[in-house]
């Protein structure tokens, strides 16, 4: 009987042994986030993650793609269709801009809850404020970003995103108005501003960045005595690049006229991805043939947005060229994410917007005469709807494949009365391709994602989606 | 099993001692197996109605003395069917038992032990060796498919050696893990990997799927066990040698579908002014159309298999040994796919005295895989698409007759455009021809159990299983290839990349146990078990990839280009290197309680507790338990009932857990934690990046299950069979709690919600006919099963793209918009908007949910067998019913939009063409049909297939006796999937996937083989 006793004994002692080694497994390979900003370095590793998460490309496609700049690819094998195609409700293509937007803003917040937890040393005062400052400053950006695309206009009580400043969890929030998002916006940016250089790398967030957001916020929102003072500044600070220097900008051997770009790197993805197979080569969209032929071949923007090499318009074959690659990788580039030329244009529309004409058209012109590098004509425009509509198609060419000409259009349309206009007679659409966005289509609006709509009952969807 | 035999080997230890009274002749004789004829020892030979019996030896061979006036003999062998002999005036009696694999009189393998059959009170189902050895296939989960009611097995490649992904029982989880748990000689193993098993050492396989059976396994058992037991040799059986051969032919299964042939083809391409038929006048057509490759046979191949099998028992006084070697080789239906493998074993069981026992088992070996590339997916470097896509109108020769790996100037843009689409079955034809997918694994599975007697009844011991496995994977992108001249990039000067990389997996598992196991005044049988175990699974990665291959080296990291190398102001060469680990572990204790009144009634009580480490200290452990008991009515109220020669009614209530959150072993192994990984961030600094909300709140979904059944066998054990119902549900399921996207995640793991499954399985065999010559058998099983989802998260419902997991109905029904055929005004599709109206107006919002699955209602088999004297002609077959498939790589051949690079297929002939045609298909202007969530590619899957037909031949004994050497020949001839009968277009309907885009589809395969003992 007394061995069983040492056999029971020894069993529990045995086991209990494991009982420990359970409980104690951690992840070898990841970071348990309790432990992950200890020190003002950390910080720094955590906002190189927010500068990378953020994803431009995500605009230019919606821009590009749902546009009218492009056309179905002759290697599209089902890519890109349904956006092409305007299928966007609240399952598809509503998520990409809204999930990557919310992801950096909850980084740049984890990043502050963080910061305050952190007691920097004397010498890393600066490095700590930079993380701060540029934590903020994406926290601003990342938001106008999602207020120009899910908000159905940009007048002061319409409904458009929640304005986000703190680590949530299971929080429903409401969406807020434009007017309280662009108050958030001009807070934290008047915060990062304290925090940040005045200027410098145009890698990274420094106080002209942060007016260049200001300037583009004041457009959107009407507010374009505001809009006008920061573009002038900006342009004099940056000046407008000649069909030289341009041409350098796009190919990543100089920085003329670009006030903020995202550096990309070989880890990178690869921003031509939007539209060509990166890897194995072949266009599965192409530049739409009515954009194609409505620029004059003088412009230096022609050669830019164009692939001049490979395009052939005999072969019916016509494609993008805004980003070709650097340092040896195909299709690589930086992202611009402002340009001087914005700013040129944001002073024409202001202009134009204060009744200025005269003075909008000498801002075109002036843009006009250093692409083409010769004297052009200057624009002459009678009344507003003239006016934009000549600015639209200048940003058009200008601003091409970097994510604006959706938002163009849409905060336009009721100027110019123009919706977006696909060609049907150039082949740019037809069959299941639809050619007319009308001016009051829901889809001027992405829809709220049916994920957004599932995880907060506070969510309120755009107007003409169903839920 | 060794206990039981062990106790058979006393009680015919003591029954030779009691043989001292009586005697008045000696008859004598030998038993055989009916099945293998092979000699049987140990079997019981008693003298009816004395008490007084011998044993056989290992020969087979009986002795016994008996009453000058005759007798009854009975011999009496574990499962096999008793016999009852008159001896007349006989004085030698040879007997032919035969095995009773359904019957109510066998030794089941339960959860930690063995049962005998008329004491189980759980749903077990078993499946014995004869019924798995020598089928050519190399994944033993595939082998299994159709052999037992309520399994539902699908194969998930054609790739020898892949897994199946078996469901028993219906889905258990929407997240979580729903394939049940493999357990090889008391060793939890991989159920995603059997590649380098051999299963000719298969003795037996139980598959418990009542809670009862389960339980023991808590915290993996919900979603059933199947419990692999290996061969062993018996002691005192001598030595026995079986050799095996078996050689034969792997091919494709034929398309149930058909392409465009050239002409037809290029006059679509003209018809939609676009690819090589625009513009192009009729004879220019017809003379192109003269070239009509049929890709499918460019691309598929006759395979060859060959398989060696050789085996050695021995068993002596105190020890028996089970050594094998197994070779065995699949080529798989396309170029550079196939299996090689080694395989060796050894069971061994000593008993040192009466009280100390060790026995071990343990396999080692080799197995080695290549791939076809981009299997299953719309890469142009899957073979399986170009029976699809690939174009008529080209030939895939040169003009020499070689085969082409470049592709045509027309495919390829004179060269410009190598990688596009258009070329694609060149790129295929290279990438499979000049690269390498290729791995090799060693696995070693060892199990020790040591145990001890401490007193009359009472035995403890220790239980040590490691289940070793490491995989080497080699990726090899030769410079010369196609893919090649764009990796690195296509601007760099050297070309191609090769990747190596190592896991290491390696699970322990570590049991201690008491076990007190007695009978009280012959009737009482009580067994008690105490255990505690621990198991640990951990897998480590390593890995590196090499660009710019030198070609005289390509294989070798001698072939790669220095990372430090600068080209064009790019670094492209520079090599990636990556490591990983992963751990889970669980503790458990446990108890059992079985109890029975000399097997007549009896049940069983189980209580176990879990510790996982998936989940937060404060909600680690998990409480299972479950009852049961049983009745065998032949005993007592239908003992006088001729025809009833066994019934038996069961009953069982239990819980069981699962703790895989997301489904795979390591998925979710920190569910309970907020997570950060490092990466390159921004200009290729390290970052920091938030990957994971976690719960601590996560801890088991727990399953809990009810089942009511009975065995059977009837009318002179002619007919047996078993019937089970059951209930199971699922509470706490693992779900992904929808977060507002602003909180930066979409979702976070919780256990939300609430499932069932209910429904019944039937096995039943029947011995049509059975002479001294003849024997005839069927039987058959099916299983049905229903699944409906009680509670979800936050909403009612959670829609995917074409499916949709909504309280009330099953996981996996389809959720489309219904098709309704075409418009004759205009050629438009019409469907049926939410309401049941007509509209043309394809929309999200009219989808509705349907009364269609992606798993069957209905899974099962049925085989029959006929012999006549040495010759044997069996069939097994195998069906599921009420299944549905998204056929997506129809869709594909569907979509005129895609005409300009890709075939279509013929159903396009019989599109919409001018107003007034009552057309099967929409207006060929109306593409891309596929990429909307219609039924229009909704197909029903049900099947019957033929999966295996044997016919056999048996060397009679008479002719074997003459010579000494030779114990038994058998010859034999086997086909696989020689028939299948399905509406499904495609290859294979079989699958649980709910769409089908260009898999690897089974094959068929023929075998002749021979086996030989000595």
């Amino acid at each position: 009987m007394k061995k069983i006793f040492i056999y029971i004994i020894a069993l529990t002692i045995l086991a209990t042994s494991c009982i420990d080694k359970v409980e104690e497994i951690a992840p070898v390979d990841v970071l348990d986030a309790r432990n992950v900003f200890t020190s003002v370095a950390d910080l720094e590793t955590g906002i190189n993650g927010v500068y990378d998460t953020y994803n431009q490309p995500n605009l230019i496609r919606h821009s590009s793609i749902f546009g009218d700049d492009t056309r179905i690819g002759g290697d599209n094998g089902g890519q890109g269709i349904p956006l092409h195609n305007w299928i966007v409700d609240p399952g598809s293509n509503s998520q990409q801009i809204w999930g990557n937007c919310y992801y950096v803003i909850t980084m740049a917040n984890k990043i502050l809850e963080a910061a305050e937890k952190i007691k920097p040393k004397k010498e890393e005062q600066e490095k700590y404020n930079v993380v701060v400052g540029e934590a903020l400053a994406w926290r601003a950006f990342a938001h106008l970003v999602l207020m120009s695309f899910y908000s159905p206009e940009y007048k002061a009580n319409t409904m458009a995103v929640p304005y986000i400043k703190t680590v949530i969890v299971f929080e429903q929030p409401k969406r807020n108005t434009v007017a309280e998002v662009a108050a958030g916006i001009k807070a934290d940016l008047d915060e990062a501003e304290k925090l940040l250089p005045t200027d410098g790398d145009v890698g990274r967030f420094n106080d002209d960045v942060l007016n260049a957001i200001r300037a583009r916020l004041a457009l959107y929102t009407g507010d374009y005595a505001t809009a006008l003072s920061l573009a002038e500044k900006l342009v004099a600070k940056y000046p407008l690049a000649n069909q030289v220097s341009l041409r350098k900008t796009f190919q990543d051997t100089g920085d003329a006229e670009v006030i903020w770009k995202l550096t990309k790197t070989q880890n990178d993805g690869r921003v031509s991805g939007v539209w060509y197979f990166t890897g194995t080569g072949g266009a599965f969209f192409e530049m739409s043939r009515g954009f194609f032929e409505s620029m004059d071949k003088d412009d230096i923007r022609y050669k830019i947005n164009v692939d001049i090499k490979n395009t052939s318009d005999a072969k019916n074959e016509l494609f993008i060229g805004k980003y070709l690659g650097k340092d040896g990788i195909q299709y690589l580039n930086d992202i611009k994410m402002f340009r001087s030329a914005e700013m040129q244009l944001i002073i024409a529309e202001a202009k134009a917007q204060n009744s200025d004409f005269a003075g909008a058209a000498a801002a075109i012109d002036r843009l006009r005469d250093l692409r083409f590098g010769a004297d052009q004509p200057a624009p002459v425009y009678a009344n507003l709807a003239q006016a934009t509509e000549d600015i639209v198609k200048e940003r058009r060419v200008e601003l091409a494949y970097e994510g604006h000409r959706f938002i163009d259009l849409k905060r336009t349309r009721d100027i110019t009365k123009k919706g977006l206009v696909r060609d049907k007679g150039k082949k740019d659409c037809g069959g299941a391709t639809p050619c007319n966005l009308d001016l009051s289509d829901r889809r001027w609006t992405i829809a709220i994602p049916i994920a957004e709509m599932n995880g907060n009952k506070n969510m309120v969807q755009n107007p003409g989606y169903k839920k | 099993m060794k206990r039981i035999l062990l106790t058979c080997f006393m009680l015919a230890t003591v029954l030779i001692t009691t043989e001292t009274f009586a005697q008045n002749r000696t008859v004598t004789g030998q038993v055989t197996g009916a099945d293998d004829g092979l000699p049987l020892p140990q079997v019981t030979v008693l003298l009816k109605g004395t008490g007084q019996g011998v044993p056989t030896d290992a020969d087979g061979n009986y002795r016994i003395s008996v009453p000058a006036g005759g007798g009854t003999l009975v011999f009496r062998y574990l499962g096999y069917t008793t016999q009852e002999i008159e001896i007349g005036n006989r004085s030698i009696i040879d007997v032919v038992l035969v095995s009773e694999t359904t019957s109510l009189g066998e030794v089941v393998v339960v959860a930690y032990g063995t049962e005998s059959e008329r004491s189980v009170s759980s749903a077990i189902a078993t499946v014995s060796s004869d019924q798995i050895n020598q089928i050519p296939i190399a994944s033993l989960d595939q082998v299994l498919q159709g052999q037992a009611a309520g399994l539902n097995i699908n194969a998930t490649s054609g790739q020898p050696g892949a897994s199946a992904t078996i469901i028993l029982r219906g889905r258990g989880s929407i997240n979580g893990n729903i394939e049940p748990l493999f357990v090889i000689d008391g060793v939890p193993v991989d159920e995603d990997d059997f590649r380098a098993l051999n299963p000719n050492d298969v003795e037996n396989v139980s598959i418990l799927k009542d809670a009862s059976a389960s339980a023991l396994y808590g915290n993996r058992g919900a979603n059933g066990v199947i419990i692999i037991t290996t061969k062993k040799a018996i002691l005192n059986s001598g030595v026995k040698v079986n050799f095996s051969a078996q050689f034969g032919q792997t091919d494709q299964l034929d398309p149930n579908f058909t392409m465009m042939n050239s002409k037809q083809f290029l006059t679509l391409q003209r018809d939609l002014n676009t690819g090589r038929g625009r513009g192009l006048k009729d004879d220019a057509l017809n003379k192109l159309a003269q070239t009509h490759t049929k890709w499918k046979d460019v691309f598929f191949r006759t395979g060859q298999t060959q398989d060696y099998q050789l085996s050695i028992s021995s068993g002596t006084r105190n020890t028996s040994s089970y050594t094998s070697f197994g070779y065995f080789k699949q080529q798989g239906t396309v170029q550079s796919s196939d299996l090689t493998r080694y395989n060796f074993r050894n069971n061994l069981t000593t008993n040192f005295n009466d009280k100390l026992k060790l026995s071990t088992n343990l396999t080692l070996n080799f197995a080695e895989q290549n791939r076809a590339q981009g299997e299953g997916s719309g890469s142009l470097d899957n073979p399986f698409i170009n029976p699809y896509i690939a174009l008529p109108f080209i030939s895939p020769y040169n003009k020499d007759g070689s085969i082409n790996y470049k592709g045509t100037d027309y495919t390829t843009n004179k060269g410009t455009n190598i990688n596009g689409f258009l070329n694609t079955p060149f790129i295929t034809l290279n990438t499979n021809h000049f690269n390498t997918r290729y791995n090799q694994q060693v696995r070693g599975i060892g199990n020790i159990d040591l145990n001890y007697e401490i007193i009359d009844g009472l035995v403890a011991g220790v239980n040590g299983g490691i289940d070793f496995k490491k995989t080497e994977f080699l990726f090899i992108t030769t410079p010369e290839s196609i893919r090649g001249d764009i990796t690195p990039n296509q601007d760099a000067s050297k070309k191609g990349s090769q990747a190596n990389s190592t896991e290491t997996d390696r699970t322990l598992n570590n049991r201690f146990y008491l076990l007190y196991n007695r009978t009280f005044n012959k009737k009482h049988n009580l067994e008690v078990q105490l255990s505690t175990e621990y198991y640990n699974r951990k897998r480590t990665t390593f890995g590196l990839v090499g660009f710019g291959l030198d070609t005289k080296l390509v294989g070798s990291g001698s072939a790669f280009t220095d990372g430090r190398t600068e080209e064009n102001d790019a670094l492209y060469y520079v090599p990636s290197v990556f490591t990983a680990e992963l751990e889970i572990a669980t503790f458990s204790y446990f108890g059992v309680a079985k109890y029975n009144y000399d097997e007549i009634f009896g049940g069983q009580v189980s209580m176990r507790r879990d510790a996982s480490s998936r989940f937060s200290t404060t909600n680690l452990w998990g409480t299972f338990y479950s009852v049961s008991g049983f009745y065998n009515l032949d005993r007592t109220v239908l003992a006088d009932v001729d025809f009833v020669n066994a019934l038996k009614v069961r009953m069982s209530y239990g819980t069981s857990g699962n703790d895989r959150i997301v489904g795979t072993v390591f998925g979710g192994a920190n569910a309970a934690l907020d997570i950060y990984g490092r990466g390159i961030g921004y200009r290729n600094a390290p970052s920091y990046v938030p990957s994971q909300i976690g719960n601590r709140e996560l801890s088991w979904e727990q399953v809990a299950q009810f089942n009511i059944g009975t065995d059977f066998t009837l009318f002179d054990n002619k007919l047996s069979g078993s019937l089970d119902f059951y209930n199971k549900k699922t509470t706490d399921l693992f779900l992904s709690k929808p977060l507002s996207l602003t909180s930066g995640f979409n979702s976070i793991n919780s256990n939300i919600g609430a499932m069932q499954n209910r429904g019944v399985e039937m096995a039943l065999n029947y011995e049509v006919l059975k002479t001294a010559d003849w024997r005839v058998t069927v039987g058959g099983n099916t299983a049905y099963n229903k699944n409906k989802v009680l509670k979800l998260a936050d909403a009612d419902s959670l829609p995917g793209f074409r499916t949709i997991t909504a309280v009330g109905h099953a996981i996996g029904t389809f959720f489309v918009v219904r098709y309704q055929g075409v418009n004759p005004a205009n050629g438009d599709p019409l469907y049926l908007d939410k309401d049941g109206n007509l509209t043309d107006d394809y929309n999200l919002s009219n989808r509705v949910i349907t009364n269609k699955n992606r798993d069957p209602q209905w899974v099962g088999g049925f085989n029959t067998s006929i012999s006549f004297k040495g010759i044997s002609f069996s069939t097994q077959w195998s069906y599921a019913i009420d299944q549905w498939r998204n056929n997506g790589s129809f869709g594909v051949v569907s979509d005129s939009r895609l005409a300009g690079f890709s075939n279509m297929s013929t159903v396009l002939l019989d599109a919409w063409k001018k107003p007034g045609d009552r057309a099967s298909f929409p207006r060929l202007t109306r593409a891309g049909l596929r990429q909307e969530a219609s039924d229009l590619f909704l197909e029903d899957v049900s099947y019957l297939r033929l999966r295996n037909a044997t016919i056999a031949y048996e060397f009679p004994k008479t002719l074997l006796s003459k010579q000494r050497a030779l114990r038994r020949v058998r010859i034999f001839l086997q086909g696989q999937n020689l028939l299948t009968f399905s509406k499904w277009r495609g290859f294979d309907p079989e699958s649980n996937r709910a769409g089908s885009f260009f898999e690897y589809p089974t094959s068929r395969i023929w075998t002749a083989g021979l086996n030989i003992g000595f």
